[in-house]
């Protein structure tokens, strides 16, 4: 779907309900007293109060989010307790909580409206490249821990749940525009949002174009142009729909430059469409939602003379001085996850609480370089879940949960989860969690093959094929398991304006997946072989305390929030303990100078710590950002603001380069 | 001279005959004797529920005909054979008020935005189905404990400053005026409300709280994690935190309160529109859990509210 056939159906959507909800009302009191009234709050638009929830969750808000001065989704997750962000290229982030950080992080889930957004082909997430406008965000809710009873595999070392703006709190036009100050990123941002309501529908159309030259040293500039459709209607006083439809295309600049890493452009297309339904009840919700996530990347390109590196791989001096040996290497690849899910929220009498459901979901991804092939293979995995909430007594609640999985790749798996909340003086929640989580391998991991086949001139070899292997799939590996246990105390102190969170945890993965270096001959060639594959070979466990707190006066002049954590990990292979920075910590807040000035602040420690797939041991850092706004036109939200970030030290955060250093951004913001 | 004599006396007796019958009919007995015709303004449940406790409240002391807006033509002979007509709902009001009828009206389910637009006659009684202020706010001062309150209302109807203060300095509350103009989004004045305010409260404008904009409006309270307190019932189920409000049922306890007095005393005149005298409360306990707010007890607030209004 390219973005004009986007803007062609929304039109067409939009004429479709002009066209039968555009009629005049004429207004009567009474019905407003006692008439049919939608169901605005419903169950799944409230988030469960932070003293009952049965994990660990921290929420980002829109004004931490603006406080930040953030312009890449993922700069935000600094602001979770726990939570590591690094960028191994200007638009090529990785996100994870506490350790075992990679590029193609798999440990993570990541949900926008309720849509996984996990690449099925080798996992991780596009973080630069979803299709989604910050500005569209109301609020994000990462629960730090596992959460598979809810949201199945993957939902493993942390779970983030990002919640778009209703289409109705969004009415009106509204355009930002964000530009460096200092010319060597060369940041060009536009942002524009037009929302409108007819009668009970309420739609908004949001898009953006994201520019910038990448980091200075990198070839690795971005372009991406983004076009959102949130549509929210009634189709009764108590069931709602909501249709979102996206797309995000993006050039990114790639390459090292070397022979077989040219510098070139690579070009995806993301898409999504996301229907969901919600009937309401008196004592039941039901929900059913369809989502289609869709990522197409195209990314070939023929090599410089390789000559060299295969000489180098065979450690023998044959191909230099030959004629040039060239690879068409090709990284296109398709991938495509369609879920339907139905659950409903049953209270079935004051103390009791139920959640149950059903889902299924396929994943289909094409790729000749994954592969080895042309074929469309396909994972399909079929989930089953309930949760109980019973609340024992006035003070006590007990919250068991279960998750049944299974795909056509892995045995029937059960996850569960035990919470046990006390609550002290309405001020104090004690909790107790007992979880247990697996984590699926992809696709990629289970059956993929990697490899080239370099035609090669006839009478060096006795064959004209030289296989070059780089990757074999383990059609033997299994889920990896984690148990984990924590006890976290929330308190709401100053009359709720402080709320605070500690909770000391530990978990323990067992069956992880740990790459390793195989070696072999090639039956057909007798040529020796170096690739990689993945095996279920290791167990961490890691201990650790984490401590997060809010305040937010009611007088609104300021607002201070922060974070800490610290990690002990443990493991039977020693990089992976180097990738749990031992201590981490946040703190953020803003002050209103008068009506027209704020100011933000936002500082991040980094502990010492290396990234997996890189393995560069990093020094720890300190991330300095500041923040000045000046509110031109307050009816109208106009804005101005300046960010200056790494403010206090230029630190390298993934590789061993320098690559964070002092940037300055403008941004300018109205509504009209 | 005795035919003419008696031709006089026949005369004479039927014009007494005549002014009796008129006397009698204009006296307070006569109402018993006579209809009352109600008007809906259209067929719903809690029409139905009014007009069942009225009829049962009334004892059985009159006849009543029951129509809706769309059963009667213009001249009906109802309109002018009964001897008081209760119109329920505005569409009911409406058509009333575009004829000229000597009996007694009374109005119910008029807010009070309605009654201070509607032509005003001498024979019209309304019963305003919304609350007086000084209620909606010792009701949140009773449920919450807040004090600062904030409020939306157009220039045509804003509450004087005076009263604002009066209301303020009694309850010991602050009470924040925002101004919603013509064209304003009002998502955007909530949003700002909030910022310094504790509660929102709602009161009865459907150029500010209608069914579109409530969507817009009970989302932000909720973002700012803020209650919105409410005139409607309707507006707690779709997600306000409370409603104080006049049920159906207690308007036709007032309703008939008024009609029975009309029956029984000649010299009744009603004040030309009156709050209802009883209320009721409704909380969204699932929205008080999910803002994390700890609620005073029902009872307890109905019953000091009711003190308060014996004071």
């Amino acid at each position: 779907m390219k973005i004009n056939d986007l803007i062609c159906s929304v039109m067409l959507i939009n004429l479709f309900f002009f066209s039968t909800h555009l009629q005049a009302r004429h207004y009567l009191a009474e019905d407003d007293f006692f008439g049919e009234s939608p169901v605005v709050l419903t169950v799944s638009r409230m988030h469960k109060p932070l003293q009952d929830s049965p994990a660990s969750v921290s929420i980002i808000d829109r004004q931490m989010i603006r406080n930040s001065g953030a312009r890449e989704i993922a700069d935000i997750f600094r602001m979770v307790p726990g939570m590591v962000v690094g960028y191994h290229y200007g638009h090529s982030a990785a996100v994870t909580y506490h350790g075992l950080g990679n590029e193609w992080q798999g440990q993570l889930q990541v949900l926008i409206d309720g849509r996984s957004v996990f690449i099925p082909t080798f996992g991780g997430i596009p973080w630069s490249n979803l299709p989604l406008l910050l500005e569209d965000i109301e609020r994000v809710e990462v629960t730090r821990g596992p959460n598979s009873v809810t949201y199945g595999s993957n939902a493993f070392l942390a779970t983030i749940n990002i919640i778009t703006r209703h289409a109705a709190e969004d009415l009106g036009a509204k355009v930002s525009v964000t530009h460096d100050l200092d010319q060597d990123s060369e940041v060009r941002d536009l942002y524009f949002r037009y929302g409108d309501q007819h009668s009970d529908l309420d739609w908004r159309i949001s898009g953006g174009i994201e520019e910038d030259d990448g980091y200075e040293s990198l070839y690795d500039s971005k372009s991406l142009k983004k076009l959102n459709l949130r549509t929210d209607f009634l189709t009764a006083y108590n069931q709602f729909w909501t249709l979102q439809a996206g797309i995000n295309q993006s050039t990114f600049n790639r390459g090292e430059g070397t022979e077989t890493d040219l510098f070139r452009d690579e070009e995806t297309v993301n898409s999504f469409q996301n229907l969901k339904w919600e009937l309401i009840q008196n004592n039941a919700t039901t929900t059913v939602l369809f989502t289609n996530t869709k990522q197409d990347v195209e990314d070939s390109f023929l090599s410089d003379s390789i000559n060299q590196e295969l000489d180098n791989r065979l450690g023998q001096n044959i191909f230099t001085g030959l004629t040039d040996l060239t690879l068409n290497i090709n990284y296109d690849r398709v991938s495509n996850r369609t879920d339907l899910e139905i659950y409903q929220n049953r209270n079935i009498n004051e103390k009791l609480s139920l959640l149950y459901g059903a889902s299924t979901r396929l994943d289909k991804v094409e790729s000749f370089y994954l592969f080895n092939n042309t074929d469309t293979h396909r994972v399909t995995t079929n989930r089953l879940f309930s949760s109980i909430e019973w609340k024992a007594l006035n003070d006590l609640i007990i919250d068991l949960g279960l998750m049944l999985e299974d795909t056509n790749y892995t045995d029937n798996e059960l996850s569960g989860r035990l919470s046990i909340i006390k609550k002290i003086h309405n001020q104090h929640s004690l909790r107790f969690v007992s979880s247990s989580a697996k984590r699926n391998p992809t696709l990629h991991q289970i059956m993929g093959d990697t490899r080239f086949d370099i035609e090669i001139p006839a009478g060096i070899f006795p064959f004209t094929q030289f296989p070059i292997i780089s990757w074999a799939g383990n059609e033997d590996i299994q889920p990896a398991t984690m148990q984990s246990a924590e006890i976290g105390l929330f308190s709401e102190l100053l009359n709720r304006q402080l709320t605070t969170d500690v909770k000391v945890f530990s978990y323990e993965i067992t069956d992880q997946f740990y790459k390793t270096t195989q070696h072999s001959v090639d039956a057909l060639t007798g040529v020796p072989q170096r690739f990689y594959s993945m095996e279920n070979s290791t167990s961490t466990s890691v201990t650790g305390l984490e401590v997060s707190l809010n305040y937010s006066p009611q007088h609104k002049k300021y607002r201070l929030y922060g974070g800490i954590s610290t990690a002990d990990a443990d493991s039977s292979k020693s990089r992976y303990p180097r990738s749990y920075p031992e201590l981490t910590a946040f703190t953020g807040g803003h002050v209103n100078i008068g009506t027209d000035h704020q100011l933000s602040t936002s500082l991040y420690y980094v502990d010492q710590l290396s990234w997996i797939d890189v393995s560069y041991e990093l020094d720890s850092h300190v991330k300095l950002d500041l923040r000045y706004q000046y509110m031109i036109n307050r009816k109208f939200d106009t804005k101005l603001e300046v960010t200056g970030f790494n403010l206090y030290e230029e630190y390298a955060e993934y590789t061993n380069q320098t690559l964070q250093q002092k940037s300055f951004l403008l941004r300018f913001s109205s509504r009209f | 001279m005795e035919n003419g004599f008696l031709y006089h006396r026949r005369i004479l007796k039927t014009s007494r005959l005549i002014i009796l019958t008129g006397l009698l009919l204009l006296s307070p007995q006569s109402f018993a004797a006579n209809s009352i015709l109600i008007i809906k303004s259209g067929d719903n449940n809690f029409f139905n529920r009014t007009v069942e406790q009225l009829i049962n409240q009334t004892h059985g002391q009159a006849k009543f005909h029951i129509k809706t807006v769309d059963d009667l033509k213009p001249d009906d002979t109802l309109l002018n054979s009964s001897a008081i007509i209760i119109t329920l709902g505005m569409d009911a009001a409406i058509f009333l008020n575009d004829k000229k009828h000597d009996q007694p009206v009374i109005h119910s389910y008029i807010a009070e935005f309605q009654y201070f637009k509607n032509e005003k006659r001498d024979n019209h009684y309304n019963i305003i189905l919304d609350q007086p202020l000084q209620r909606y706010l010792s009701f949140i001062k009773y449920l919450l404990g807040k004090q600062n309150i904030g409020i939306i209302k157009q220039q045509e109807n804003k509450i004087k400053q005076e009263t604002l203060n009066k209301l303020s300095s009694t309850l010991n509350l602050n009470l924040d005026q925002q101004v919603f103009e013509t064209g304003d989004n009002p998502v955007n004045i909530v949003r700002d409300l909030l910022q310094k305010n504790d509660v929102l409260l709602s009161l009865p404008d459907p150029e500010i709280y209608n069914r579109q904009s409530l969507k817009g409006i009970l989302l932000t309270t909720y973002r700012q994690n803020k209650p919105m307190i409410s005139y409607s019932p309707a507006h707690v189920r779709s997600g306000a935190l409370a409603a104080i409000f006049s049920s159906p049922e207690t308007i036709g306890n007032q309703v008939a309160e008024m009609l029975n007095k009309f029956l029984s005393d000649s010299q009744f005149i009603p004040t030309q529109y009156s709050y209802a005298s009883e209320f009721d409360i409704l909380i969204n306990h699932r929205v008080a859990r999910s803002l994390g707010i700890k609620l005073a007890d029902k009872n307890e607030i109905l019953k000091q509210l009711k003190m308060e209004q014996i004071k």
